[in-house]
């Protein structure tokens, strides 16, 4: 067998579509926790944006609103959220834990309630992939990177757009501060608190819209359990990426590439136990959190901290 | 200020909740369990009460699902007085749920799948006139536990011998959910099917590692297909959706495992090769009613005792030599002229 | 270490302030109490409102789930026995996060304690030790499982920063990838084709408490290291270092506590002592090692630690009502009809309501300064009068 043979067009292709709803919720997540807040209930945002996707797509029999309504489910989840930590400083990983079992249960009871006790899953109008002209034709980059469904290509760009954001504006400059020194974000007449709600909507709007990439871009269908642990991916790419948006990119690279590794090595049938290939993304990030331990600096100095006046 | 934004944001996901709820309120599950159901079935269960076990849940569309529609369907047809259910069962509950119905004096408790099988030896003694069954087990020795010994391989050797015959580059797929005791005894009747009628073919298996993702499976199928796989048998639970849509994206032949994942692939599923426990569920009742239930007892998970369905032939997909072809190894299956063994290495 | 209070302007400040601090603790002992009734009060509010879409009703479906965990000798014993791990677990954690680590990685450290009292277990050349003997080679095997599952994160975390509750959370999935594979090869039982473990030897099985029912002694273990943690985090001077450490990092620094000891010592303890949870389940309840044989409890044991006020006593009331809750939902679910993912939505429910309930903490201050400005304005008056 020729190892090398594994990374080829379909290889590349398979890890940026597999990295593409982790990235986007781990960019949400960065600009969360740059304003001082760790959400660990990312997995039960993305399911509940899957589910509002199918919903959504179901009763107007449009993807397109599915994905409205999961941005507003995002919205209010971000209150939600937001109060419970902003407001009145409870735990940010216990409330994250909370949120991710409650929205397990909620949408699996809602989905039954909904559409019943089926066979097989209630299939609804989903987003197609898009080749994008010109480019798509590209010999071997074309395939890799042209012929996404049109949110793959939104979760890339969202990396681009965080990056500016928190690097080139105000907005950004303002966001760290809160992040880093919230006393300080204050007395600059910086309005902390408002400051963090938007982070905590855009965060779990993020995640929710990664849900829709799941159930409604690969998937026309919503399963118990579509997001099956990539929040908790997400929250490691974070930490892996040192809290910047390109970081977070290449820490949603490493699962997507670990995972496209992790199919392909199965089918070549390399002596390894199928239950240790399967954790291969996981080995990969940890090994990879663990070497760039040098710049543990670059966490908020602010992280997990409630904000009291 | 503060507050009221909190109050409108509350009374706001308490609206969503509320109407998303009230969406759905018209349809309740399609089939309430619990109650005494009426005996208008063709009888014999009158006064029955029976219970099962799953370690999945009821729309699971694999394993979970086929013990739940065997359940319901002897229900129906056989007349039990009652028939529950308890879905998702962890481990470390299994007892105190086999106990619970016992206590409440059902009359038959089905742990369906072997890993309910210590928790219903322990619990069988201090119930001697409750009557146990274990799926996927073989018991001797106990008066009222039986095993009902489902012979998975089978489905997995009509699937493989099929697949062996369909197959153009020689390379046939298999995607799995976990590597629990049925999804290996599938693989491995697989493996021997397609040896059977291809020996030149080579097969290639895989897992999701997931009972549910259903997007990774979707892109452990297509995995499969860059890698010159051309048809696939998936045996992946709730994920297994993402496989069959893969297959009918890419135009790849598929062998599925229910007639309704087939109205899912019209263009690529072959044929489907189902379980349905109906039969065995209706073997303990009988057994118990009659009074037969005892340590003697063996009820086969068989295509001869009726636990496996094959249909759907494609006419497209498979010509006319091939479909009676695999009719045959399922007749001779249903035989006994064809007797498969599992090795206990995997 | 109370915040100065409003109150303190006064001129007679120095004897308010400790007067409002003696009505301040009077109402947080009371208040310790209050708040996890309350937040499991509202969930199970919440709740009812979902029974209700259901066509169910609450009352039934809550009596169902109150019989399923107490309603005889049985069921009350299936709840200790749902809550020794959680306990277990929970008592690691609430050290751990005493002393400001969060651990994320119950989940893993749990199955490998499992694994380790399993394989000692069922080693054939073990099998002649008496059971006085065995048991604690057993428990012994899954502590240090434990602890090595933590170790590493540890070590990283305490010399490096390295974010704990990250490299924990992957390890979790590493092990549930590692005992997978372990079932189905090196430690499954001898020509057997089920994935899972032989079965351990009888005389390394926890001995059943009472006749006739699930309690085994991996619960009076989980009491007695309860009684341990509470005496060494508040009653020696490493408990008091810890705490420290935990309320204010920069003074621990200061005051020379060796932080690097201390959160290594700490992380060793919590991974321990879930690897010992793992193993009072295998050893007292389901005998032999299966993959996914404790799922969640790591997690769950997080929000147990938490409504426990991360006090040794309180983790073991916060345990026992979880273990209830386990307990009772299948009951519940199987009385009212409801699917096994309401009781998912329930629990989901209970810690986030736990998680929010510290913002009632801060009643009992309120509280205080509100009847201690009662009482000098009647003073006040009182002395005008005069």
């Amino acid at each position: 067998m020729d190892f090398l043979a594994i990374f080829n067009q379909d290889f590349f292709y398979t890890a940026i579509r597999m990295a593409a709803p982790i990235i986007l919720a781990a960019v949400g997540e960065v600009m969360l926790e740059r304003a001082g807040i760790f959400n660990l209930g990312i997995e039960g945002g993305i399911l509940f944006g899957a589910f509002l996707g199918v919903l959504g797509s179901y009763l107007f029999q449009t993807p397109w609103m599915g994905l409205v309504l999961a941005i507003l489910g995002g919205v209010v989840l971000g209150f939600v959220f937001g109060w419970a930590t902003i407001s009145l400083g409870a735990n940010q990983a216990v409330t994250g834990t909370g949120i991710n079992i409650l929205f397990l249960g909620l949408t699996s009871l809602l989905a039954r309630m909904i559409w019943g006790v089926r066979d097989v899953p209630l299939t609804v109008p989903a987003f197609q992939d898009i080749s994008i002209p010109l480019l798509s034709d590209i010999p071997v980059l074309g395939p890799v990177f042209f012929r996404h469904s049109l949110l793959v290509y939104v979760s890339y760009l969202m990396v681009l757009v965080a990056s500016f954001v928190l690097y080139k504006t105000t907005w950004g400059l303002k966001i760290r501060a809160i992040g880093e020194y919230p006393k300080a974000a204050d007395t600059m007449g910086i309005h902390v608190i408002a400051w963090k709600y938007g982070m905590s909507v855009f965060g779990n709007v993020c995640a929710c819209v990664s849900g829709v990439i799941l159930s409604i871009c690969f998937m026309n269908c919503f399963v118990d359990n579509i997001s099956a642990g990539r929040g908790y991916m997400a929250v490691a790419c974070v930490i892996l990426g040192q809290w910047s948006p390109v970081g977070a990119l290449l820490g949603g690279l490493i699962f997507g590439a670990g995972n496209a590794l992790q199919m392909r090595l199965q089918i070549y049938n390399v002596p390894i136990p199928t239950s240790i290939l399967l954790v291969i993304p996981m080995v990969l990030a940890l090994v990879m959190v663990l070497l760039v331990r040098g710049k543990a600096s670059a966490r908020p100095a602010a992280l997990s901290k409630p904000y009291e006046k | 200020m503060k507050k009221r934004i909190a109050a409108l944001t509350l009374a706001a996901a308490m609206t969503l909740g509320l109407t998303a709820c009230g969406g759905g309120g018209g349809s309740q599950p399609s089939s309430a369990p619990s109650g005494a159901g009426g005996s208008d079935g063709q009888g014999g269960g009158d006064g029955v009460s029976a219970a099962i076990l799953l370690p999945g849940t009821i729309n699971d569309a694999g394993w979970s699902a086929a013990g739940y529609n065997g359940l319901m369907q002897a229900k129906d047809e056989y007349g039990l007085a009652a028939a529950d259910y308890s879905e998702s069962v962890p481990l470390a509950e299994q007892e105190s749920t086999i106990r619970d119905y016992a206590s409440r004096g059902y009359n038959l408790i089905i742990g369906h799948g072997n890993d309910f099988l210590d928790a219903i030896k322990s619990v069988s003694a201090e119930f001697p006139d409750t009557a146990f069954a274990v799926t996927n087990s073989v018991v001797e020795g106990y008066d009222n536990v039986v095993g009902i010994d489902v012979k998975n391989e089978e489905q997995g050797y009509v699937a493989g011998y099929a697949l062996g015959l369909l197959t153009q580059s020689n390379k046939v797929g298999f995607v799995g959910s976990t590597e629990g005791l049925a999804q290996k005894r599938v693989e491995n009747g697989f493996v021997q099917g397609l040896a059977a009628s291809n020996p030149s073919a080579q097969p290639v298996i895989t897992y999701v590692g997931s009972m549910d993702d259903s997007a990774k499976a979707k892109e452990q199928a297509n995995a499969l297909f860059d890698e010159g796989v051309d048809c696939i048998f998936q045996y992946a639970q709730g994920a297994g959706i993402g496989v069959v849509q893969a297959a009918e994206e890419s135009g790849k032949t598929i062998v599925v495992t229910s007639p309704s994942q087939q109205e899912m692939a019209p263009n690529t599923a072959a044929m489907y090769v189902q379980t349905d426990t109906k039969q065995q569920i209706v073997s303990a009742v009988k057994a118990y009613t009659e009074g037969n239930f005892n340590s003697s007892l063996k009820i086969e998970g068989t295509f001869a005792s009726g636990l496996f369905k094959v249909g759907g032939y494609s006419d497209s997909l498979m010509s006319a030599d091939v479909q009676s072809q695999v009719q045959k190894v399922v007749d001779d299956l249903t035989s006994g002229a064809i007797q498969l063994e599992v090795t206990a290495a995997s | 270490m109370p915040a100065k209070p409003e109150a303190s302007t006064k001129p007679e400040a120095s004897a308010n302030y400790d007067r409002l601090d003696q009505l301040v603790r009077r109402f947080e002992k009371l208040f310790n109490i209050l708040i996890p009734v309350v937040a499991i009060a509202v969930s199970l509010l919440i709740g009812s409102i979902i029974i209700l879409a259901q066509g169910a009703s609450p009352l039934e479906a809550y009596a169902a789930l109150l019989s399923g965990a107490f309603g005889n000798a049985y069921n009350l014993s299936n709840s200790l026995v749902m809550a020794t791990p959680l306990i277990l677990t929970g008592l690691g954690i609430a050290l751990a996060a005493r002393c400001g680590v969060i651990n994320l990685g119950g989940e893993g450290q749990i199955i490998m304690g499992g694994i380790f009292a399993t394989f000692v277990g069922t080693l054939p050349a073990m099998q002649g030790l008496p059971a006085p003997l065995y048991i604690p080679v057993c428990l012994l095997a899954a502590f240090l499982g434990g602890a090595l599952w933590a170790i590493v994160p540890g070590y990283f975390f305490a010399r490096h920063g390295v974010n704990f509750m990250i490299t924990t959370m992957l390890l979790n999935d590493i092990a549930s990838g590692i005992i997978t594979a372990l079932v189905q090869g090196p430690m499954k039982e001898p020509d057997k084709f089920a994935p899972q473990s032989a079965q351990v030897a009888l005389s390394a099985r926890l001995p059943i408490l009472l006749p006739k029912t699930r309690l085994h002694a991996g619960f009076l273990i989980a009491l007695i290291l309860a009684v341990l943690a509470y005496v060494i985090l508040f009653k020696t001077s490493f408990g008091h270092d810890l705490r420290t450490l935990g309320e204010n990092p920069t003074a621990a620094r200061h005051s020379g506590i060796h932080v690097f000891t201390m959160q290594m010592v700490i992380v060793i303890v919590a991974g321990g002592l879930a690897g010992m949870a793992g193993s009072a389940e295998i050893l007292g309840s389901q005998y032999r090692l299966r993959s996914g044989f404790l799922s969640n409890y790591g997690y769950e044991a997080l929000a147990v630690a938490m409504l426990g006020q991360k006090h040794p006593f309180g983790v073991v009331i916060a345990g026992i009502l979880f273990g209830a809750l386990k307990a009772g939902r299948g009951t519940m679910s199987r009385a009212a009809d409801l699917p096994t993912s309401f009781s998912m939505v329930l629990s989901g429910v209970i810690i986030f309501f736990v998680a929010i309930s510290p913002v009632l903490m801060k009643l009992p201050r309120y509280l205080a300064i509100r009847e201690m400005n009662r009482k000098n304005r009647q003073d006040s008056t009182l002395s005008n009068a005069a």
